[in-house]
């Protein structure tokens, strides 16, 4: 995936300032930078929840920039949202069935679920529990399968991480580098530097709307940008 | 049996009855509130063009309002698909005053539209086939007929709701609106399907509705109805359909029990009294349970 020049807000208040990004099939990058940055609006923007103002989005040879979000899951991309944002009042299979709405997804439910349930073991056990019972890690970890079970080529996630404690954490991190071997693209958010620099294999520094630097995790390091714009 | 006992008896049996419809009548509204967050102030337009439907399909062509009841399905889900993708679709995200006015605003240029084509004059009809007798009480059947319809309706919807497709992708819209999306739902085409369903439920009842008012149908006789459905929508806790038609039938026994117990009282004109009764309830049950009988999400 390559965007090129991207501008995106909310109203009349622009927060991306033309961002220029590639995304690398089959690797994780990562996606750091203070609050306020324009992380999410930029990971929104490119599924289409918001609306990009211009750019382009190149995606296997086709612009996909104004492409509602439910076209986008039919070409594979997945949007793992900030917060846990599972289905309260449903069951934890009727969470993941809706993960496999559209047709594309349906087709592959069998094989999806199999690679969920290895995944993620305890949400095989609570599938007949209410997703609202769940505990906050296992509402993280039914959201990332529920993204999973739509098909994913390329996976966006926002803090996946968030409010999780440490040992969750390491667990959902090392699901992350599993589904980055079944070959998923991962385009990954975080505030958890440490972490992420452990796994990402590209570091994209966004600040104010733009992109103030990237290279690999060592690059990062070596050049003082994770000091200079995340105060570690 | 005491002759109070036995009007009582009847009255409850046929606030069962009405209560069903009005169940029916309410579901579409709660629907529309429990998908989209808007509330339809023009509800009853929705139920007069029903009405007029039956009418005009009975008295024109002969067909008995039952039959009616798919017809005005079908005109529902075109008025509210109009209505949906040339004015509701650009509201959705704004304040509610918006979208109250307008909701208003198509009712209003509903009635004045039914009042241009078919004039201001009190039209009804009679559609007789015949009544149930039971011990004390006599029932007539097209009242049953349009009980055993709104149940039917309500069953259908029920079970869509659960199983189908797009039914398990609305409940997942009102549960997450972005996680929704995140699976690939169309938001605002379900946004369309759920609003012409509702509006589409709501012109069917109004096509039961009108056996049980052999001359009320008129331009402005949807004015009770929004009121009364929003009482039953407050009773069955706004967002959800189940509720509002279990509100319908309490709504239906409390209105005609209040009949039978007012007429008791001497000097006092029943009729009149039942809205005191219906919306006293509506008080005490917002002080004692403010989220509806069945609670917030009873879906």
């Amino acid at each position: 995936m390559k965007i090129r020049d991207l501008e995106s807000g909310y109203g009349s208040v622009q927060i991306l300032w033309g961002v220029d990004m590639s995304l690398r099939e089959g690797a994780i990058t990562a996606l750091l930078g203070p609050n306020g940055a324009g992380k999410s609006t930029l990971l929104r923007s490119i599924f289409g929840t918001v609306r990009p103002w211009k750019g382009s989005i190149l995606y296997r040879d086709e612009d996909i920039l104004h492409l509602p979000p439910h076209r986008k899951v039919d070409r594979g991309i997945a949007l793992v949202p900030e917060g846990r944002h599972v289905f309260a009042g449903m069951t934890v299979k009727e969470n993941l069935l809706l993960g496999a709405y559209r047709k594309r997804a349906r087709e592959r439910m069998e094989g999806n679920l199999g690679l969920v349930f290895s995944l993620f073991p305890i949400l095989e056990e609570r599938q007949d529990q209410r997703a609202g019972t769940l505990s906050g890690g296992e509402q993280q970890m039914l959201t990332i399968a529920r993204s999973l079970m739509a098909s994913p080529e390329l996976m966006m996630l926002d803090e996946p991480s968030q409010g999780l404690a440490p040992k969750v954490v390491e667990e959902v991190f090392s699901a992350l580098t599993r589904i980055r071997e079944e070959g998923v693209t991962i385009l990954l958010v975080e505030q958890n530097v440490e972490n992420v620099l452990s796994i990402a294999d590209y570091v994209y520094i966004l600040n104010e709307g733009r992109v103030v630097g990237e290279g690999r995790p060592d690059e990062i390091e070596k050049a003082g940008l994770r000091k200079a714009y995340l105060g570690l | 049996m005491p002759p109070f006992l036995i009007a009582l008896y009847g009255n409850l049996l046929n606030g069962a009855i009405l209560g069903a419809v009005y169940g029916m009548m309410t579901m579409g509204l709660s629907l529309i509130f429990g998908v989209l967050r808007i509330v339809n102030v023009g509800h009853g337009a929705f139920i007069m063009v029903g009405a007029y439907t039956a009418f005009f399909l009975f008295t024109l062509y002969g067909i008995p309002p039952l039959l009616a009841v798919p017809f005005s399905f079908i005109i529902g889900m075109g008025l509210g698909a109009l209505f949906f993708y040339t004015v509701i679709k650009r509201l959705i995200d704004s304040p509610e005053l918006t979208t109250l006015l307008a909701t208003f605003s198509f009712g209003v240029l509903l009635e004045e539209v039914a009042k241009l084509l078919w004039g201001p004059d009190y039209r009804g009809f009679n559609w007789e086939v015949g009544s149930l007798h039971l011990p004390f009480v006599t029932i007539p059947l097209e009242k049953l007929y349009a009980f055993l319809a709104s149940v039917s309706m309500a069953l259908i919807l029920y079970i869509w709701f659960k199983k189908g497709r797009s039914g398990m992708a609305i409940r997942a819209i009102m549960e997450d609106r972005e996680g929704a999306s995140c699976c690939g739902i169309n938001v605002d085409g379900m946004y369309g399907l759920s609003f012409s369903i509702g509006i589409a439920l709501t012109v069917a009842s109004g096509s039961l509705l009108t056996l049980f008012i052999p001359v009320g149908i008129h331009p402005y006789m949807g004015g009770i109805y929004t009121l009364k459905a929003f009482v039953i929508a407050v009773l069955g806790g706004l967002s959800s359909p189940w509720g509002a038609f279990f509100g319908g039938f309490i709504f239906g026994l409390v209105e005609n029990g209040a009949y039978s117990l007012f007429g008791l009282v001497p000097g006092l004109e029943p009729f009149s009294m039942t809205y005191f009764a219906a919306f006293l309830i509506l008080l005490i049950l917002l002080l004692i349970r403010p989220e509806g009988l069945l609670g917030a999400n009873g879906g």
